[in-house]
């Protein structure tokens, strides 16, 4: 009897121990989770993607696919950097070589190499190998990234009508008209978006966000609520306290906030990438700090204000929030030190206004050197990321500009001190800067203007 | 082969496999129930229904203000609009109303103005008469120049408030002969200034007794300068403030004999600005008037006062310059009042479409934050251009509400139309406001393109009425008809009441401006100042009117002077209008009106 059960025991571990290694050998359990992540990637759940791909990784000795489609995630979050290194191991582990290529000039395109590698783009529109919506997704957001937008619009009408069922053109093309400041219409694109895909995160927060900028609180407060099923919800629980907040529910909003701020930075990063946007300051810091001193804890806003400036010396808006703080402990000195800063910064910027002014009202010059100045200014005294997208609307334009070089040179390799993936960026402009200098002068110069 | 206990055994391991991958370790973690949604976050039950009713066509007020716009100029002149002028020029107890008439463009692109009209207020013993037009009677009707704004005060302290007019190259004071006729004499009394004036305000800022005048300066258009600007589309538009510069704005000091000087320079003015709105008030609670000057698209001002007249601009550093994100907002309206009842004024003030109309919540020591998101305010939505504003309690419940006329400034708005809500913002406890509740044919209901906005007790019935100017529209008088009994749950007799003083100065400027008032009730204290200026190109009644909620008894006021001591008032008569004259003389009462058909 013993031994009856010991042998069933014995064959059943054979069993298994046979299934394992067969499934492990070709991939048998990878199908599902690759199944589910490709589903997921689809369906612009990424980080859904993320996880399920990295199950597969665990039960397959052959790890190709999962990491194909991990790297296909990387790019449609932008975390462009991490790419190749997963597409290296995906070729190395069998997946086709023209899947590969197809994927490297997918993130090159969503880099804004676009006028480099447009006739390749060209010709995989036409021929696309089921990869439709990939394609029109990245082409278009490479042509927004070069400020190309009404081209980018057309590729999104053209991805509409080819996949009318998919959300993500309406959500893009929603994106673009934000970005135009034409909001009824990027409302109705997300409201589109939503209709054909009620869960589709990123047009809900999208969506939240415009509303919220509209001051419609309250339906921006439902959206934001419909995100918190994101499995990195940090941004969504974010704006959400922000809504609480313009509805007066300020204990509310501070409770949130309060469990927000305690995960670390990177998770907060996730849950905004997640929606498609990059922020380039410590939101929840922010926020909190914001609210704190508006509630009369201005010692409690102290530090996260201060944290919140240490991290982007040019974000203005926790620099006059921390010189509120500031004064409200009684230190009226740095007050005023940080008041005074914060005039400079302001005056400095409103150059931009003129310049902006001018540039809009003639589009069709290249207006090169103005270009440059709008994103040295910023560079200098607002948004850095603002000053890299005019900086590059200088290059897309005259692909040699010296000073442009150098200012994006010292621009990534400042971002090179905490994320090393842009050495590659800082060096190639540094290079470039310094193959113009000796192109015009004749002779080498080591620093960047 | 497999026995089938092995069987069973694998079917178990692909069932746990299959549990495993359907539901035992979902990457994401289950979303977190989603909390009821109370819209408001609002104690409903105690919601005022608010009830307002324009009046002017049975009332004999027809005022039309114009800006030319016919004439296809597209020229941003025409976007400032027009105020209203609210006081009592004969001293008759009864509000008088005066509306500046605006200009036009002749087609050689010259620049006139449009006559003002001026309504006196028939009431005597009763509100029914209405108002009969007296412009060109009182000789106040003439404007020589494109017109915008008003500011009423006694600048002579003769008894008799006195009216400035300002507008597109000049300004015009009408000196009140107490006669029933008004005189022109900025020339004489030496307010030169042909620079584009929109707001003024009066108020003694060196402390002399006698009134100083504060007069904000828009920005550098003019025919000469007037580039073509495009809406969405490409169609032509009235260019924004950003494609002009901003001109300094001029104070005048008063010599003391009916004649002013330029004290710009004197006062020390910051250069530049584009100012639209002006307030003099004492915010840092010093017993000197302080101004706050609206600029659209720069920073806002904030000038302290040493007392002896020169200014300090301090806006940034005091809170009250830019908004929540350190931006500077295209600000338009200007108010002050106690919103949280701690006895500090707070600055209320109105801004350009996509922007938060700003609550800068008082901090003491002239110190503010901008608590428009903890205070409800930006829960109205943003797509208001606000112009005209004030603050009072229409309700009569304690606290004071807000009140805001918008309209767009461009023919083609992105979104909508240039005609807009008015808004009433009901202050439901403490400086949280909602926006009120108003029957669909309320005054409220209907989109206008609105600019001036006014308070005062039109009909001498114990609330606050609003006088609205809009452009190319007629100007609407807005009756308070809002029941007193339903704002609580209280039986009639015992609804809300109301106290309204008139202070008259002796030692300080006789408009009183600058004097505070502490009305104590056995449900606390009461805060409100005389000001000068105010809202938009527009001039309020400078009667206080407190309100009294359902259950609280009134135990006395202070009267907090500028030049002090302090007056305790003992025995105010509730539901009465009170005159009360510095160093207390004289505390006479003047019944209210016995026929003014409220419930």
């Amino acid at each position: 009897m013993q031994n009856s059960r010991n042998k069933r025991i014995a064959v059943n571990l054979l069993l298994v121990g046979l299934l394992l290694l067969a499934g492990g050998k070709w991939g048998w359990f990878a199908l599902i989770p690759n199944w589910m992540a490709q589903k997921a990637v689809e369906s612009r759940r990424l980080e859904t993607a993320l996880w399920w791909a990295q199950l597969a990784k665990r039960f397959s000795f052959n790890p190709g696919e999962s990491e194909f489609i991990i790297a296909r995630t990387l790019r449609k979050q932008g975390r462009l950097d991490e790419v190749g290194e997963h597409l290296k191991r995906a070729a190395s582990s069998g997946v086709q070589k023209d899947r590969i290529d197809r994927e490297e000039l997918l993130a090159l395109a969503q880099s804004g190499e676009i006028t480099r590698i447009q006739l390749q783009l060209d010709r995989m529109l036409i021929d696309q190998q089921g990869d439709g919506a990939e394609i029109a997704e990245a082409y278009a957001n490479g042509l927004v990234i070069c400020h190309r937008l009404e081209e980018a619009i057309a590729v999104l009408t053209a991805w509409q009508e080819a996949y009318p069922a998919d959300p993500q053109a309406n959500y893009a093309r929603g994106r673009i008209y934000d970005h135009q400041g034409r909001s009824d219409e990027a409302e109705r694109e997300y409201r589109a978006a939503l209709k054909k895909a009620p869960t589709h995160h990123a047009s809900q927060f999208a969506l939240g966000r415009l509303l919220l900028s509209r001051n419609m609180t309250e339906e921006a407060l439902e959206m934001f609520t419909r995100c918190e099923s994101m499995p990195h919800n940090a941004a969504a629980r974010i704006n959400r306290s922000r809504c609480l907040r313009g509805l007066g529910r300020s204990e509310e909003a501070l409770k949130i906030l309060k469990e927000v701020v305690r995960q670390p930075q990177s998770e907060i990063l996730t849950s905004y990438q997640s929606v498609g946007e990059v922020p380039e300051t410590l939101v929840a810091q922010f926020e909190l700090g914001t609210l704190e001193s508006a509630l009369e804890h201005h010692a409690e806003a102290l530090p996260l204000l201060q944290e919140a400036v240490d991290f982007d010396p040019n974000d203005l808006k926790a620099r006059y929030a921390l010189a509120v703080a500031l004064r409200g402990v009684g230190q009226r000195a740095k007050a005023a030190e940080e008041f005074e800063r914060v005039q400079k910064s302001r005056d400095a910027l409103k150059e931009v206004d003129r310049l902006v002014d001018e540039i809009v009202a003639k589009l069709s010059d290249a207006q090169i050197e103005k270009r440059y100045r709008v994103g040295e200014l910023y560079m200098m005294h607002g948004s850095r990321k603002t000053a890299e997208f005019w900086l590059k609307s200088v290059l897309a334009r005259d692909p040699k500009h010296k000073a442009t070089h150098g200012l994006l040179a010292q621009y990534y390799a400042e971002k090179a001190k905490q994320n090393p993936s842009f050495d590659r960026l800082a060096q190639q402009h540094t290079s470039l800067a310094a193959a113009e200098t000796q192109r015009t002068d004749g002779h080498p110069e080591a620093s960047p203007p | 082969m497999i026995d089938s206990a092995a069987a069973r055994s694998f079917a178990c391991w692909l069932a746990f496999l299959g549990c495993f991958y359907c539901s035992g370790c979902r990457p994401a973690a289950s979303p977190p129930a989603a909390q009821s949604l109370d819209s408001t976050g609002s104690n409903s039950g105690q919601r005022t229904q608010f009830q307002f009713r324009d009046a002017a066509t049975e009332l004999g007020v027809s005022a039309t203000y114009r800006n030319g716009r016919e004439s296809e100029n597209y020229a941003i002149l025409e976007s400032l609009g027009g105020g209203v002028g609210l006081f009592d020029y004969d001293l008759d107890g009864w509000i008088d109303v005066f509306f500046p008439g605006g200009g036009a463009f002749t087609p050689s692109k010259t620049i006139e103005g449009r006559m003002s009209t001026f309504f006196r207020n028939q009431g005597s013993g009763s509100f029914k008469s209405g108002f009969v037009e007296i412009g060109t009677l009182a000789g106040v009707a003439e404007a020589p120049f494109y017109s915008h704004g008003c500011a009423a005060a006694d600048f002579n302290n003769d008894g008799f408030p006195d009216l400035l007019l300002t507008g597109y190259g000049g300004l015009q004071l009408f000196k009140n002969q107490g006669d029933g006729t008004f005189q022109e004499l900025h020339t004489a009394a030496g307010l030169l200034d042909d620079a584009w004036s929109s707001s003024a305000g009066w108020g003694d800022l060196n402390g002399d007794g006698c009134l100083d005048l504060y007069v904000a300066h828009y920005v550098n258009w003019s025919f000469e300068h007037n580039p073509v600007c495009n809406a969405e589309g490409g169609r032509r538009d009235v260019c924004p403030p950003r494609a002009f510069d901003g001109l300094t704005d001029i104070i005048f000091y008063s010599n003391g004999d009916g004649t002013f000087r330029d004290a710009t320079r004197e006062a020390g003015l910051k250069p530049g600005g584009k100012g639209l709105g002006v307030l003099m008030a004492d915010v840092d609670l010093d017993r000197d008037l302080d101004i706050y000057v609206a600029n659209d698209t720069t920073e806002n001002f904030l000038y302290l006062n040493d007392g002896s007249g020169r200014l300090e601009e301090t806006g940034l550093q005091n809170g009250v310059a830019v908004d929540q994100e350190g931006m500077p907002n295209g600000s338009m309206g200007v108010s002050i009042a106690d919103f949280d009842g701690d006895g500090l004024p707070d600055i209320w003030v109105t801004n350009f479409e996509k922007e938060t109309f700003a609550l800068y919540r008082n901090e003491g020591h002239g110190q503010f934050i901008h608590a428009s998101r903890e205070s409800g305010v930006t829960a109205i939505g943003s797509l208001f251009v606000g112009f005209g504003t004030a603050a009072g309690d229409l309700d009569l419940d304690g606290d004071e509400d807000i009140v805001v006329a918008n309209g767009h400034v461009v023919y083609f708005p992105s979104q909508g139309t240039d005609r807009q809500l008015p808004i009433l913002l009901e202050n439901l406890t403490k400086g949280q406001f909602r926006r009120a509740l108003l029957p669909p044919d309320s005054y409220f209901s209907t989109p206008h393109l609105a600019r001036g906005l006014a308070l005062g007790d039109i009909d001498n019935d114990g609330d606050v009425d609003v006088v609205v100017a809009h452009t190319n529209e007629p100007a609407a008088v807005v009756l308070n008809e809002t029941p007193r009994n339903l704002a609580s749950s209280q039986p009639l007799a015992e609804g809300n009441h109301w106290v309204s003083l008139q202070l008259v100065g002796t030692r300080c400027n006789r408009s009183a401006i600058g004097a505070r008032v502490v009305l104590h009730t056995t449900r606390g204290d009461q805060t409100r100042q005389v000001s000068g200026g105010g809202s938009y190109l527009s001039q309020g009644d400078t009667r206080i009117v407190f309100g009294i909620p359902a259950g609280a008894t009134l135990t006395g006021a202070t009267v907090v002077w500028p030049t002090g001591p302090d007056q305790v008032l003992g025995d105010l008569q509730v539901d009465h209008m009170t005159v009360v004259i510095e160093q207390g003389l004289i505390a006479t009462r003047v019944a209210a009106s016995a026929d003014s058909g409220k419930p």
